[in-house]
Parts: C-alpha cells; sequence; structure tokens
C-alpha cells in the first residue's frame, strides 16, 4: 500500500501535534489552539480523515483544545433523546451529539485492522 | 463503464480502504476488584439506609405505598406503634422530594451534577457506575476528575444498589462534596480503594511518569533528545525568559501512531442512483 507509507509521515506528523497540544495545555492555551490550528490545516492539505474522538476535542471556530476539564464543558441534555452538549469556553460554540442508543459502537463505516 | 443494467454479474467491487487518524490517547477505567467492590457498596448502602436519604415521587402513586412501607421499616427501629407512625409519616411524606435537603446537598446526584461540582473542585470522591450505555456519557468524567486530582472509581453495580435505595430510576455518577460532615467516614473508608487514574500529560504524579519512562525507553529517545536540544537554545538565546515559560519535557511520551483503516461497509443501503431521464429532451 505506497498510498499509505507516503500519508504515513503526514499521519505522524498530525498525531503528534495532536498530542503536544495537550502536553501544552496547562501551561499555554494559545499554543495549544496554534498547534491544532496547524494540525487541521495539514490535514485539510493533505485531504486526511481525522477520528471523530479527535475532532470533538478540537473546536471547530476557534481550534482550540477542548478538555473535558479545561476548555469545554460537556452536558447531558435531552429526555426523550439524550445527547451531550460540548461547549467550547473561549468561542462559546455549542455542539451537539447524540448519544446513540445501546450497543453502539461506531459510525457506519467498519474498521478492519488489516 | 459497466451499465447499471449488469450489474448483478460482477461480484465483487475493488473495497477501497480508507485511512484515518485515530485518537492516541485511549482512557479506561481501572478495574476495582471484587472484593473493594462489594465493600464500597455495602458501605454505601449502609450509610444512606442509616442516614434516610430518600427521594418521593409524587406521580406515582402506586409505586409509593410498599416502598414507603419498607423504608419505615428499615429505617425506624421501633416498630411498636406502626400503624400511628404510619400515618404520621405518610402525612410528612406526601411532600414530594427529598426527604433531608441538607443531606442531599453534601452529594451531587447524576451526571450532569457531578460534572458541574468537579469543574468547580468541589468533590471528595467520585464513583461512577460502569453499566453505563453507551459509554461515551460517563467517559469524560476519567480526565476530568484527572485533572482535579480527585479519586475516581468505576463500580459495575452502583446503579442497581443505589438508585432504588434513593427512591431514583438510575445512577450513573455519584460524588461526595467537600463540606460532607455525614459522608466523610465513608469517604476516607473508600479512598483507599480506588486505584488511581492514569492521564499521561497530567504531572501531578511523578511516579506514574517515572515508571511509563522505564518502559517505553525506545520512542522517547527521539523526542526527548531533540526537546531538550531545543530547550538549551532557548535558555542560551533567550534569557529574558523567565523560568516559568521552560516546559518540563523530560517526561514527555510520545504515543505510537494510531491509524484507523476504514473498509465502507458492504451492507451500506445507497440511495439507487438518479437516472436523468432524458425522455423529454
Amino acid at each position: 500500500m505506497a498510498a499509505a507509507v507516503k500519508d504515513r509521515e503526514a499521519l505522524q506528523r498530525l498525531s503528534f501535534l495532536f498530542q503536544a497540544a495537550h502536553w501544552v495545555l496547562p501551561h499555554s492555551p494559545a499554543l495549544a489552539r496554534f498547534y491544532s490550528f496547524t494540525q487541521r490545516g495539514a490535514a485539510r492539505r493533505l485531504v486526511l480523515r481525522l477520528a471523530p474522538s479527535v475532532k470533538r476535542m478540537v473546536c471547530r471556530r476557534c481550534c482550540s483544545l477542548l478538555l473535558p476539564g479545561e476548555g469545554g464543558g460537556q452536558r447531558l441534555r435531552g429526555r426523550g433523546q439524550p445527547r451531550t452538549v460540548l461547549r467550547c469556553r473561549t468561542c462559546g460554540r455549542c455542539r451537539r451529539f447524540l448519544c446513540h442508543g445501546q450497543n453502539w459502537d461506531g459510525p457506519v463505516l467498519e474498521s478492519r485492522p488489516t | 463503464v459497466i451499465q447499471p443494467g449488469t450489474a448483478t454479474l460482477r461480484k465483487a467491487k475493488k473495497i477501497t480502504v480508507k485511512i484515518c487518524l485515530d485518537n492516541p490517547f485511549v482512557f479506561q477505567w481501572k478495574t476495582i476488584e471484587g472484593e473493594d467492590m462489594h465493600f464500597i457498596l455495602q458501605t454505601l448502602e449502609e450509610r444512606i439506609k442509616h442516614v434516610g436519604l430518600k427521594k418521593i415521587e409524587t406521580p406515582r402513586k402506586k409505586k409509593r405505598s410498599p416502598r414507603k412501607i419498607q423504608t419505615e421499616s428499615k429505617c425506624d427501629a421501633s416498630t411498636s406503634k406502626l400503624l400511628k407512625k404510619e400515618e404520621e409519616a405518610e402525612g410528612h411524606r406526601q411532600n414530594p422530594g427529598w426527604t433531608d435537603i441538607s443531606i442531599r446537598r453534601q452529594l451531587a446526584i447524576g451526571v450532569n451534577e457531578v460534572t458541574k461540582a468537579l469543574e468547580k473542585n468541589e468533590l471528595l470522591l467520585l464513583l461512577v457506575c460502569k453499566s453505563a450505555k453507551p459509554a461515551m456519557i460517563t467517559s469524560h468524567l476519567i480526565q476530568l476528575s484527572a485533572s482535579r486530582a480527585t479519586p475516581a472509581g468505576q463500580v459495575p453495580r452502583l446503579s442497581e444498589t443505589v438508585a432504588p435505595l434513593l427512591g431514583l430510576t438510575s445512577i450513573l455518577a455519584l460524588g461526595f462534596k467537600k463540606q460532607s460532615d455525614k459522608f466523610t467516614e465513608v469517604v476516607e473508608a473508600i479512598i483507599p480503594k480506588i486505584p488511581a487514574l492514569e492521564v499521561p500529560w497530567f504531572q501531578y504524579r511523578t511516579e506514574e511518569s517515572m515508571a511509563y519512562a522505564h518502559t517505553d525507553s525506545s520512542e522517547n529517545h527521539k523526542p526527548e533528545q531533540l526537546a531538550e536540544a531545543l530547550e538549551d537554545e532557548l535558555t542560551s538565546q533567550k534569557r529574558k525568559r523567565t523560568e516559568s515559560n521552560q516546559l518540563d519535557l523530560s517526561n514527555v511520551i510520545l504515543q505510537p501512531l494510531k491509524i484507523k483503516k476504514l473498509v465502507p461497509n458492504p451492507n451500506k443501503i445507497k440511495k439507487p442512483p438518479r437516472k436523468k431521464k432524458k425522455a423529454f429532451s
């Protein structure tokens, strides 16, 4: 899989940026925001996919890294259809995710460890 | 180009495997041993029964009477004058709500309340039920509690045991606030039984990070050396920077790259492609 090898370096870079942003967060959220911004820009340039769990940790508007403790408040709302509401503290943007019913592992796309 | 009519002839389409970046961090609750689990549940049960905290809901009248009789038989030691006490208690307990508000304030019941209290650093201890489905609704608590250095434990049957005691349908998260006087004994008994949580980027726990550094040595060298070299350069060039800006990067462990390979679902229901009708052209 030649395509995988080419992107592997890029994916490593993305992963490194993501982890670095986590490490830096307590010291300066601005730097974490810069890292996430670079990560998103790199992914966009090379058209690489990010896992939904990764995407949720980064705010869409301001690109700041959201941790459940610092940055993003998370609440459960909704009686009929329970959903989590993730709120970015810096820009105040809300994201809503449905809590799917039981026995739900991931979206329709299957992932096979090959 | 194969016509759509002959689609049934060819069997396997070439399934392209898409690659996407997966989250390198994995947060897992640590499993508490069976004995500790039972101990925790038992102490909680005893304490709650002793205190007599309960929530009464008015709209469900059918379920009230058997529950009330049970609670009275448990809580009231002297059962000599059952009838009179029942009547008095009924009159007293018909007010919907909690039996004891002051005790209710010492506990944070429910996921939202627990998250709020955690963000304000009000909690001493955190207990989470393991039987949450989907597990996503409690997973954010791991990181939160680790950031505030609050012990948190996952107990499988928390909801099943505690919920009926308190008169609620289900409890997924329970927190003990810092000012609770009645529950301090329970808290102190439970805290040593709970294993510590692993969150890599919080350097509150130097012991764990040291253990990490020993185990993964091959991956560390390059990023560490780079980081240290960078740090040295910075310190030599810019001396105006105070020491608080320098990061302690010696304990950083770079997680291996996690790639998720997505295979499009073969059973995916696809919309039938719309045929452009050129009959009228």
